[in-house]
Protein backbone atom coordinates (compact mmCIF):
# COMPACT_ATOMS: atom_id res chain seq x y z
CA UNK A 1 0.00 0.00 0.00
CA UNK A 2 1.43 3.38 -0.95
CA UNK A 3 2.12 5.96 1.73
CA UNK A 4 -0.44 8.73 2.12
CA UNK A 5 0.78 12.00 0.64
CA UNK A 6 0.52 14.96 2.98
CA UNK A 7 0.96 17.42 0.14
CA UNK A 8 -1.92 19.89 0.11
CA UNK A 9 -3.24 18.76 3.47
CA UNK A 10 -3.93 21.40 6.09
CA UNK A 11 -2.53 21.10 9.58
CA UNK A 12 -3.26 23.52 12.40
CA UNK A 13 -0.65 23.97 15.14
CA UNK A 14 -1.98 25.11 18.50
CA UNK A 15 0.81 26.18 20.85
CA UNK A 16 1.23 29.18 23.09
CA UNK A 17 4.93 29.42 22.17
CA UNK A 18 5.25 31.36 18.93
CA UNK A 19 8.76 30.10 18.22
CA UNK A 20 7.62 26.50 18.54
CA UNK A 21 4.70 27.20 16.19
CA UNK A 22 7.03 28.80 13.70
CA UNK A 23 9.53 25.94 13.88
CA UNK A 24 6.89 23.29 13.18
CA UNK A 25 5.36 25.48 10.47
CA UNK A 26 8.65 25.78 8.62
CA UNK A 27 9.30 22.06 8.85
CA UNK A 28 5.82 21.07 7.66
CA UNK A 29 5.76 23.68 4.89
CA UNK A 30 8.87 22.07 3.46
CA UNK A 31 6.68 19.00 2.83
CA UNK A 32 4.03 21.00 0.95
CA UNK A 33 1.65 20.91 3.91
CA UNK A 34 -0.60 23.92 4.39
CA UNK A 35 -0.02 25.17 7.89
CA UNK A 36 -2.30 27.26 10.06
CA UNK A 37 -1.49 28.20 13.60
CA UNK A 38 -3.27 29.33 16.71
CA UNK A 39 -1.98 30.47 20.10
CA UNK A 40 -5.08 29.40 22.00
CA UNK A 41 -8.47 27.75 21.72
CA UNK A 42 -10.38 30.83 20.65
CA UNK A 43 -8.05 31.32 17.67
CA UNK A 44 -8.44 27.63 16.87
CA UNK A 45 -12.24 27.87 16.98
CA UNK A 46 -12.08 30.83 14.60
CA UNK A 47 -10.02 28.81 12.14
CA UNK A 48 -12.31 25.81 12.49
CA UNK A 49 -15.26 27.94 11.39
CA UNK A 50 -13.57 29.25 8.29
CA UNK A 51 -11.08 26.62 7.14
CA UNK A 52 -10.95 22.94 6.45
CA UNK A 53 -8.37 21.36 8.74
CA UNK A 54 -7.11 17.81 8.22
CA UNK A 55 -5.31 17.49 11.53
CA UNK A 56 -4.64 19.51 14.68
CA UNK A 57 -1.25 19.47 16.42
CA UNK A 58 -2.04 20.65 19.90
CA UNK A 59 0.22 21.49 22.79
CA UNK A 60 -1.00 19.55 25.78
CA UNK A 61 -0.31 22.37 28.20
CA UNK A 62 -1.38 25.67 26.73
CA UNK A 63 -0.85 28.89 28.68
CA UNK A 64 -4.18 28.89 30.45
CA UNK A 65 -5.80 25.79 29.01
CA UNK A 66 -5.38 22.09 28.95
CA UNK A 67 -5.24 20.33 25.57
CA UNK A 68 -7.79 17.73 26.61
CA UNK A 69 -10.20 20.44 27.72
CA UNK A 70 -9.82 22.18 24.36
CA UNK A 71 -10.47 18.85 22.66
CA UNK A 72 -13.73 18.48 24.62
CA UNK A 73 -14.76 22.00 23.66
CA UNK A 74 -14.06 21.28 20.01
CA UNK A 75 -16.32 18.24 20.13
CA UNK A 76 -19.06 20.26 21.79
CA UNK A 77 -18.88 23.03 19.23
CA UNK A 78 -18.21 21.27 15.96
CA UNK A 79 -19.75 18.22 14.36
CA UNK A 80 -16.64 17.32 12.40
CA UNK A 81 -13.49 17.57 14.51
CA UNK A 82 -10.25 16.65 12.76
CA UNK A 83 -7.92 14.14 14.38
CA UNK A 84 -5.83 15.65 17.18
CA UNK A 85 -2.19 14.88 17.88
CA UNK A 86 -1.06 16.03 21.29
CA UNK A 87 2.42 17.54 21.53
CA UNK A 88 3.74 17.70 25.02
CA UNK A 89 6.77 18.41 27.11
CA UNK A 90 5.34 16.11 29.75
CA UNK A 91 6.48 12.50 29.66
CA UNK A 92 3.97 11.29 32.19
CA UNK A 93 2.47 7.87 31.64
CA UNK A 94 -0.81 8.63 33.37
CA UNK A 95 -1.27 11.77 31.29
CA UNK A 96 -0.47 9.89 28.10
CA UNK A 97 -2.94 7.09 28.90
CA UNK A 98 -5.61 9.65 29.78
CA UNK A 99 -5.02 11.45 26.51
CA UNK A 100 -5.40 8.28 24.46
CA UNK A 101 -8.54 7.34 26.37
CA UNK A 102 -10.13 10.64 25.39
CA UNK A 103 -9.51 9.84 21.75
CA UNK A 104 -6.37 11.71 20.74
CA UNK A 105 -4.84 10.26 17.64
CA UNK A 106 -1.28 10.34 18.94
CA UNK A 107 0.80 11.77 21.76
CA UNK A 108 4.25 13.01 20.84
CA UNK A 109 6.95 14.30 23.15
CA UNK A 110 8.46 17.58 22.12
CA UNK A 111 11.87 16.62 23.40
CA UNK A 112 13.88 15.03 20.64
CA UNK A 113 10.94 15.09 18.23
CA UNK A 114 12.13 14.31 14.71
CA UNK A 115 10.27 15.66 11.71
CA UNK A 116 9.97 12.14 10.23
CA UNK A 117 8.22 10.99 13.38
CA UNK A 118 5.83 13.94 13.22
CA UNK A 119 5.08 13.35 9.53
CA UNK A 120 4.39 9.66 10.12
CA UNK A 121 2.04 10.51 12.95
CA UNK A 122 0.21 13.01 10.73
CA UNK A 123 -0.06 10.44 7.93
CA UNK A 124 -1.51 7.81 10.26
CA UNK A 125 -3.99 10.22 11.83
CA UNK A 126 -5.24 11.61 8.51
CA UNK A 127 -5.34 8.19 6.87
CA UNK A 128 -7.42 6.75 9.71
CA UNK A 129 -9.77 9.71 9.56
CA UNK A 130 -10.13 9.38 5.78
CA UNK A 131 -11.03 5.72 6.23
CA UNK A 132 -13.51 6.58 8.97
CA UNK A 133 -15.08 9.29 6.82
CA UNK A 134 -15.36 6.93 3.87
CA UNK A 135 -16.96 4.31 6.08
CA UNK A 136 -19.33 6.82 7.66
CA UNK A 137 -20.20 8.24 4.24
CA UNK A 138 -20.99 4.80 2.88
CA UNK A 139 -23.03 3.99 5.98
CA UNK A 140 -24.94 7.23 5.63
CA UNK A 141 -25.51 6.58 1.93
CA UNK A 142 -26.86 3.12 2.65
CA UNK A 143 -29.00 4.48 5.45
CA UNK A 144 -30.40 7.19 3.24
CA UNK A 145 -30.85 4.76 0.41
CA UNK A 146 -32.98 2.56 2.60
CA UNK A 147 -35.31 5.42 3.48
CA UNK A 148 -35.06 7.81 0.57
CA UNK A 149 -35.36 7.31 -3.14
CA UNK A 150 -32.10 8.22 -4.84
CA UNK A 151 -33.68 9.77 -7.94
CA UNK A 152 -36.25 12.02 -6.29
CA UNK A 153 -35.00 12.37 -2.72
CA UNK A 154 -38.53 11.50 -1.54
CA UNK A 155 -39.25 8.70 0.87
CA UNK A 156 -39.23 5.23 -0.54
CA UNK A 157 -42.49 3.32 -0.67
CA UNK A 158 -41.46 1.08 2.22
CA UNK A 159 -40.83 4.09 4.44
CA UNK A 160 -44.29 5.49 3.66
CA UNK A 161 -45.85 2.12 4.34
CA UNK A 162 -44.03 2.06 7.67
CA UNK A 163 -45.52 5.47 8.45
CA UNK A 164 -48.97 4.20 7.60
CA UNK A 165 -48.38 1.17 9.77
CA UNK A 166 -47.45 3.50 12.63
CA UNK A 167 -50.65 5.42 12.08
CA UNK A 168 -52.51 2.14 12.19
CA UNK A 169 -51.01 1.38 15.58
CA UNK A 170 -52.40 4.59 17.06
CA UNK A 171 -55.54 4.06 19.15
CA UNK A 172 -58.60 4.32 16.90
CA UNK A 173 -60.08 7.08 19.04
CA UNK A 174 -57.09 9.33 18.58
CA UNK A 175 -56.63 8.75 14.86
CA UNK A 176 -57.38 11.76 12.74
CA UNK A 177 -58.65 11.70 9.21
CA UNK A 178 -55.92 11.34 6.64
CA UNK A 179 -55.58 10.67 2.96
CA UNK A 180 -53.41 8.69 0.61
CA UNK A 181 -52.96 10.22 -2.80
CA UNK A 182 -51.22 8.38 -5.62
CA UNK A 183 -49.91 10.47 -8.50
CA UNK A 184 -48.82 8.71 -11.66
CA UNK A 185 -46.87 10.30 -14.51
CA UNK A 186 -48.94 9.75 -17.62
CA UNK A 187 -47.32 7.94 -20.52
CA UNK A 188 -44.16 7.32 -18.53
CA UNK A 189 -43.57 3.87 -20.02
CA UNK A 190 -43.80 5.29 -23.51
CA UNK A 191 -41.33 8.09 -22.69
CA UNK A 192 -38.85 5.65 -21.18
CA UNK A 193 -39.18 3.28 -24.11
CA UNK A 194 -38.72 6.00 -26.71
CA UNK A 195 -36.22 8.33 -25.07
CA UNK A 196 -34.42 5.95 -22.75
CA UNK A 197 -34.06 5.43 -19.05
CA UNK A 198 -32.06 8.61 -18.48
CA UNK A 199 -34.86 10.65 -20.03
CA UNK A 200 -37.33 8.78 -17.86
CA UNK A 201 -35.35 9.77 -14.78
CA UNK A 202 -35.34 13.39 -15.90
CA UNK A 203 -39.10 13.27 -16.19
CA UNK A 204 -39.40 11.79 -12.70
CA UNK A 205 -37.02 14.39 -11.28
CA UNK A 206 -38.95 17.19 -12.95
CA UNK A 207 -42.20 15.88 -11.49
CA UNK A 208 -40.61 15.46 -8.08
CA UNK A 209 -39.32 19.00 -8.18
CA UNK A 210 -42.76 20.41 -8.97
CA UNK A 211 -44.43 18.17 -6.47
CA UNK A 212 -41.99 19.21 -3.75
CA UNK A 213 -43.02 22.84 -4.27
CA UNK A 214 -46.68 21.93 -4.10
CA UNK A 215 -46.81 19.79 -0.98
CA UNK A 216 -47.25 21.25 2.44
CA UNK A 217 -44.47 20.94 5.00
CA UNK A 218 -46.64 18.81 7.23
CA UNK A 219 -47.37 16.27 4.50
CA UNK A 220 -45.14 13.44 3.37
CA UNK A 221 -44.22 12.50 -0.16
CA UNK A 222 -42.71 9.30 -1.41
CA UNK A 223 -41.97 7.36 -4.55
CA UNK A 224 -44.45 4.54 -4.92
CA UNK A 225 -43.09 2.86 -8.03
CA UNK A 226 -41.19 3.78 -11.19
CA UNK A 227 -43.79 6.28 -12.39
CA UNK A 228 -45.93 6.90 -9.32
CA UNK A 229 -45.61 9.13 -6.28
CA UNK A 230 -47.42 8.61 -3.03
CA UNK A 231 -48.56 11.57 -1.02
CA UNK A 232 -49.67 11.11 2.56
CA UNK A 233 -51.80 13.89 4.02
CA UNK A 234 -52.12 13.13 7.69
CA UNK A 235 -53.60 16.27 9.16
CA UNK A 236 -57.37 16.18 9.20
CA UNK A 237 -57.80 15.70 5.47
CA UNK A 238 -61.37 16.27 4.37
CA UNK A 239 -62.76 15.21 1.04
CA UNK A 240 -63.49 18.78 0.06
CA UNK A 241 -59.97 19.93 0.86
CA UNK A 242 -58.42 16.99 -0.95
CA UNK A 243 -60.49 17.49 -4.08
CA UNK A 244 -59.35 21.11 -4.15
CA UNK A 245 -55.80 19.97 -3.56
CA UNK A 246 -55.94 17.45 -6.38
CA UNK A 247 -57.34 20.13 -8.68
CA UNK A 248 -54.39 22.35 -7.86
CA UNK A 249 -51.86 19.55 -8.26
CA UNK A 250 -53.41 18.62 -11.59
CA UNK A 251 -52.73 22.13 -12.85
CA UNK A 252 -49.24 22.36 -11.39
CA UNK A 253 -48.21 18.99 -12.74
CA UNK A 254 -49.09 19.85 -16.32
CA UNK A 255 -45.93 21.18 -17.93
CA UNK A 256 -43.53 20.81 -20.81
CA UNK A 257 -40.10 19.30 -20.52
CA UNK A 258 -37.49 19.72 -23.23
CA UNK A 259 -35.22 16.76 -23.70
CA UNK A 260 -32.37 16.68 -26.20
CA UNK A 261 -34.39 14.89 -28.82
CA UNK A 262 -37.95 15.81 -28.03
CA UNK A 263 -40.23 18.08 -26.13
CA UNK A 264 -42.68 16.37 -23.84
CA UNK A 265 -46.04 17.54 -22.63
CA UNK A 266 -46.40 15.97 -19.22
CA UNK A 267 -49.36 15.42 -16.95
CA UNK A 268 -50.43 13.14 -14.13
CA UNK A 269 -53.28 10.91 -13.05
CA UNK A 270 -54.50 10.77 -9.49
CA UNK A 271 -56.03 8.18 -7.23
CA UNK A 272 -57.00 8.99 -3.68
CA UNK A 273 -58.53 7.37 -0.65
CA UNK A 274 -59.47 8.88 2.68
CA UNK A 275 -59.28 7.34 6.11
CA UNK A 276 -61.42 6.32 7.96
CA UNK A 277 -64.31 5.88 5.53
CA UNK A 278 -62.68 3.54 3.02
CA UNK A 279 -60.68 1.11 5.09
CA UNK A 280 -60.43 0.17 8.71
CA UNK A 281 -56.67 -0.23 8.44
CA UNK A 282 -54.65 2.65 7.02
CA UNK A 283 -52.48 0.40 4.88
CA UNK A 284 -55.59 -0.74 2.98
CA UNK A 285 -56.04 2.79 1.74
CA UNK A 286 -53.16 2.30 -0.64
CA UNK A 287 -54.99 -0.54 -2.33
CA UNK A 288 -58.07 1.58 -2.74
CA UNK A 289 -56.10 4.53 -4.05
CA UNK A 290 -54.22 2.22 -6.41
CA UNK A 291 -57.44 0.89 -7.88
CA UNK A 292 -58.67 4.40 -8.46
CA UNK A 293 -55.38 5.42 -9.96
CA UNK A 294 -55.37 2.50 -12.37
CA UNK A 295 -58.78 3.56 -13.56
CA UNK A 296 -57.72 7.15 -13.95
CA UNK A 297 -54.46 6.28 -15.71
CA UNK A 298 -56.23 4.11 -18.21
CA UNK A 299 -58.90 6.64 -18.99
CA UNK A 300 -56.85 9.83 -18.74
CA UNK A 301 -58.46 13.22 -18.03
CA UNK A 302 -60.31 14.07 -14.89
CA UNK A 303 -63.57 13.73 -13.01
CA UNK A 304 -64.00 13.15 -9.32
CA UNK A 305 -65.66 9.82 -8.79
CA UNK A 306 -68.14 8.85 -6.17
CA UNK A 307 -68.36 5.78 -4.09
CA UNK A 308 -70.67 4.09 -1.74
CA UNK A 309 -68.01 4.13 0.92
CA UNK A 310 -68.80 7.67 1.87
CA UNK A 311 -67.41 9.24 -1.31
CA UNK A 312 -63.91 8.75 -0.10
CA UNK A 313 -62.25 7.43 -3.22
CA UNK A 314 -61.43 9.87 -5.93
CA UNK A 315 -59.99 9.20 -9.30
CA UNK A 316 -59.04 11.83 -11.73
CA UNK A 317 -60.34 10.42 -14.96
CA UNK A 318 -62.69 11.04 -17.84
CA UNK A 319 -66.14 10.05 -16.75
CA UNK A 320 -67.46 7.97 -19.58
CA UNK A 321 -70.40 6.76 -17.63
CA UNK A 322 -73.89 7.80 -18.69
CA UNK A 323 -75.22 7.68 -15.15
CA UNK A 324 -74.06 7.45 -11.56
CA UNK A 325 -71.77 4.58 -10.64
CA UNK A 326 -72.65 2.22 -7.81
CA UNK A 327 -69.92 0.40 -6.04
CA UNK A 328 -70.90 -3.24 -5.88
CA UNK A 329 -69.30 -6.56 -5.31
CA UNK A 330 -71.27 -9.10 -7.27
CA UNK A 331 -70.45 -12.18 -9.22
CA UNK A 332 -70.55 -11.96 -12.98
CA UNK A 333 -70.17 -14.11 -16.05
CA UNK A 334 -68.68 -12.98 -19.34
CA UNK A 335 -70.27 -15.01 -22.11
CA UNK A 336 -68.93 -15.10 -25.67
CA UNK A 337 -68.28 -17.42 -28.58
CA UNK A 338 -72.02 -18.06 -28.94
CA UNK A 339 -72.31 -19.14 -25.33
CA UNK A 340 -69.51 -21.70 -25.70
CA UNK A 341 -67.09 -19.69 -23.53
CA UNK A 342 -67.78 -18.32 -20.07
CA UNK A 343 -65.34 -16.41 -17.87
CA UNK A 344 -66.19 -15.67 -14.25
CA UNK A 345 -65.61 -12.18 -12.94
CA UNK A 346 -66.39 -9.85 -10.08
CA UNK A 347 -68.49 -6.80 -10.85
CA UNK A 348 -67.00 -3.91 -8.85
CA UNK A 349 -68.73 -0.82 -10.18
CA UNK A 350 -72.04 -0.78 -11.94
CA UNK A 351 -73.85 2.06 -13.64
CA UNK A 352 -76.63 2.29 -16.16
CA UNK A 353 -74.18 2.49 -19.04
CA UNK A 354 -71.38 0.16 -17.99
CA UNK A 355 -69.37 -1.66 -15.35
CA UNK A 356 -65.92 -2.29 -13.98
CA UNK A 357 -65.05 -5.95 -13.81
CA UNK A 358 -62.24 -7.81 -12.13
CA UNK A 359 -61.18 -11.11 -13.60
CA UNK A 360 -59.61 -14.02 -11.76
CA UNK A 361 -56.58 -13.64 -14.00
CA UNK A 362 -55.43 -11.80 -17.07
CA UNK A 363 -57.47 -12.99 -20.04
CA UNK A 364 -57.68 -11.72 -23.57
CA UNK A 365 -61.35 -11.13 -24.08
CA UNK A 366 -63.11 -10.40 -27.36
CA UNK A 367 -64.17 -6.80 -27.95
CA UNK A 368 -67.81 -7.65 -27.33
CA UNK A 369 -69.59 -10.18 -25.23
CA UNK A 370 -72.58 -10.61 -22.96
CA UNK A 371 -72.30 -9.81 -19.28
CA UNK A 372 -74.47 -11.60 -16.80
CA UNK A 373 -74.57 -9.99 -13.39
CA UNK A 374 -75.52 -12.71 -10.96
CA UNK A 375 -78.94 -12.02 -9.51
CA UNK A 376 -80.02 -9.65 -12.27
CA UNK A 377 -81.55 -12.43 -14.28
CA UNK A 378 -80.50 -11.07 -17.68
CA UNK A 379 -77.31 -11.00 -19.72
CA UNK A 380 -76.62 -7.62 -21.34
CA UNK A 381 -74.52 -7.12 -24.46
CA UNK A 382 -71.36 -5.24 -23.60
CA UNK A 383 -68.29 -3.81 -25.28
CA UNK A 384 -64.79 -3.73 -23.77
CA UNK A 385 -63.74 -0.09 -23.36
CA UNK A 386 -60.49 -0.53 -21.49
CA UNK A 387 -58.43 -3.24 -19.86
CA UNK A 388 -55.66 -2.87 -17.30
CA UNK A 389 -54.28 -6.18 -16.10
CA UNK A 390 -57.10 -8.12 -14.56
CA UNK A 391 -59.49 -5.17 -14.58
CA UNK A 392 -61.67 -4.19 -17.50
CA UNK A 393 -64.18 -1.45 -18.11
CA UNK A 394 -67.21 -2.27 -20.22
CA UNK A 395 -70.01 -0.25 -21.79
CA UNK A 396 -73.43 -1.81 -22.26
CA UNK A 397 -74.55 -1.67 -25.86
CA UNK A 398 -78.24 -2.47 -25.48
CA UNK B 1 -3.03 33.33 14.41
CA UNK B 2 -1.39 33.18 11.03
CA UNK B 3 -1.00 31.15 7.91
CA UNK B 4 2.23 29.80 6.53
CA UNK B 5 1.98 29.11 2.81
CA UNK B 6 5.70 29.56 2.39
CA UNK B 7 7.49 30.55 5.54
CA UNK B 8 10.50 32.79 4.97
CA UNK B 9 12.24 31.80 8.18
CA UNK B 10 14.61 28.92 8.30
CA UNK B 11 15.16 26.51 11.13
CA UNK B 12 18.58 28.05 11.79
CA UNK B 13 17.14 31.54 12.06
CA UNK B 14 14.45 30.32 14.41
CA UNK B 15 17.04 28.53 16.54
CA UNK B 16 18.99 31.76 16.74
CA UNK B 17 15.88 33.54 17.94
CA UNK B 18 15.31 30.82 20.48
CA UNK B 19 18.84 31.13 21.89
CA UNK B 20 18.40 34.89 22.19
CA UNK B 21 15.12 34.41 23.96
CA UNK B 22 16.69 31.81 26.27
CA UNK B 23 19.12 34.49 27.53
CA UNK B 24 16.14 36.71 28.36
CA UNK B 25 14.41 33.74 30.01
CA UNK B 26 17.55 33.21 32.11
CA UNK B 27 17.46 36.81 33.32
CA UNK B 28 13.75 36.56 34.14
CA UNK B 29 14.36 33.30 35.94
CA UNK B 30 17.16 34.85 38.03
CA UNK B 31 14.86 37.66 39.06
CA UNK B 32 12.07 35.26 39.99
CA UNK B 33 14.50 33.14 42.03
CA UNK B 34 15.71 36.21 43.95
CA UNK B 35 12.12 37.02 44.88
CA UNK B 36 11.54 33.40 45.80
CA UNK B 37 14.64 33.47 48.07
CA UNK B 38 13.76 36.73 49.76
CA UNK B 39 10.48 35.62 51.29
CA UNK B 40 7.38 33.48 51.06
CA UNK B 41 6.14 33.38 47.48
CA UNK B 42 2.55 33.65 46.40
CA UNK B 43 0.83 30.82 44.54
CA UNK B 44 0.89 32.97 41.43
CA UNK B 45 4.66 33.40 41.60
CA UNK B 46 5.15 29.66 41.99
CA UNK B 47 2.76 29.00 39.10
CA UNK B 48 4.68 31.50 37.00
CA UNK B 49 7.90 29.59 37.67
CA UNK B 50 6.20 26.33 36.79
CA UNK B 51 4.88 27.74 33.53
CA UNK B 52 8.29 29.13 32.58
CA UNK B 53 9.81 25.74 33.27
CA UNK B 54 7.16 23.98 31.22
CA UNK B 55 7.61 26.33 28.27
CA UNK B 56 11.35 25.80 28.43
CA UNK B 57 11.00 22.01 28.52
CA UNK B 58 8.98 22.05 25.30
CA UNK B 59 10.95 24.75 23.52
CA UNK B 60 14.38 23.38 24.43
CA UNK B 61 13.25 19.92 23.38
CA UNK B 62 11.87 21.09 20.05
CA UNK B 63 14.98 23.14 19.23
CA UNK B 64 17.31 20.24 19.92
CA UNK B 65 18.62 21.10 23.39
CA UNK B 66 17.68 17.79 24.98
CA UNK B 67 19.89 18.02 28.10
CA UNK B 68 18.75 21.53 28.88
CA UNK B 69 15.17 20.38 28.38
CA UNK B 70 15.67 17.59 30.92
CA UNK B 71 17.14 20.13 33.36
CA UNK B 72 14.12 22.37 32.90
CA UNK B 73 11.83 19.42 33.49
CA UNK B 74 13.46 18.66 36.85
CA UNK B 75 13.14 22.32 37.81
CA UNK B 76 9.48 22.25 36.81
CA UNK B 77 8.87 19.15 38.91
CA UNK B 78 10.44 20.83 41.95
CA UNK B 79 8.19 23.87 41.60
CA UNK B 80 5.18 21.62 42.12
CA UNK B 81 6.50 20.95 45.64
CA UNK B 82 7.90 24.40 46.36
CA UNK B 83 7.30 24.20 50.13
CA UNK B 84 9.41 21.10 50.58
CA UNK B 85 12.69 22.05 48.91
CA UNK B 86 13.04 25.80 48.49
CA UNK B 87 16.83 25.64 48.54
CA UNK B 88 16.87 22.92 45.93
CA UNK B 89 14.54 24.94 43.72
CA UNK B 90 16.89 27.90 43.91
CA UNK B 91 19.99 25.82 43.20
CA UNK B 92 18.37 23.97 40.31
CA UNK B 93 16.91 27.18 38.95
CA UNK B 94 20.28 28.91 39.00
CA UNK B 95 21.80 25.93 37.25
CA UNK B 96 19.10 26.10 34.58
CA UNK B 97 19.69 29.81 34.21
CA UNK B 98 23.40 29.21 33.56
CA UNK B 99 22.52 26.53 31.02
CA UNK B 100 20.18 28.90 29.22
CA UNK B 101 22.87 31.58 29.01
CA UNK B 102 25.36 29.09 27.65
CA UNK B 103 23.17 27.84 24.82
CA UNK B 104 24.75 28.32 21.44
CA UNK B 105 23.99 27.39 17.87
Amino acid sequence: MSELSLSGRTVCIVDDDELVRNLISVQLSQHAINVLDAANSSELFGLMKSRHIDCILMDFDLASENGLFVQDQLRDRFTHVPPIIMLSAVDNQRTIIKAFRTGVSDYLLKRGLRIEELLQSLRSAIERRDEDDTFKGELERLKRQSVFDEVTGFYRREAIEDMLASLAKAPVKTRKAFAVLLIRVNQFDRVSAQAGQAAGQRVIRAFASRLRKSVRNVDVCGRFDASTFIYLVDTSATRQEMVAHVERLDTELRFSLDLETMSLGLSASFGMALYPAVAAEPISLILCAEGELDRASTAGGYAPGTSEAGETCIARTVDRRGGPRHRVFKGGKIIFNGGQSVVDCAVRDLSEGGARLRLAGTFTLPPSFDLLVVGSGTARPAQRVWQHGDEIGVAFTD
Amino acid sequence: MSEHPSHPSTVVALRQQFVQRAALDAAALELALQQFESGPSSANEIESLRRTAHRLVGGLGMFGFAEASAEAEIFGELTTQADRNPDLIVRTGRGLSRTLRSLSL
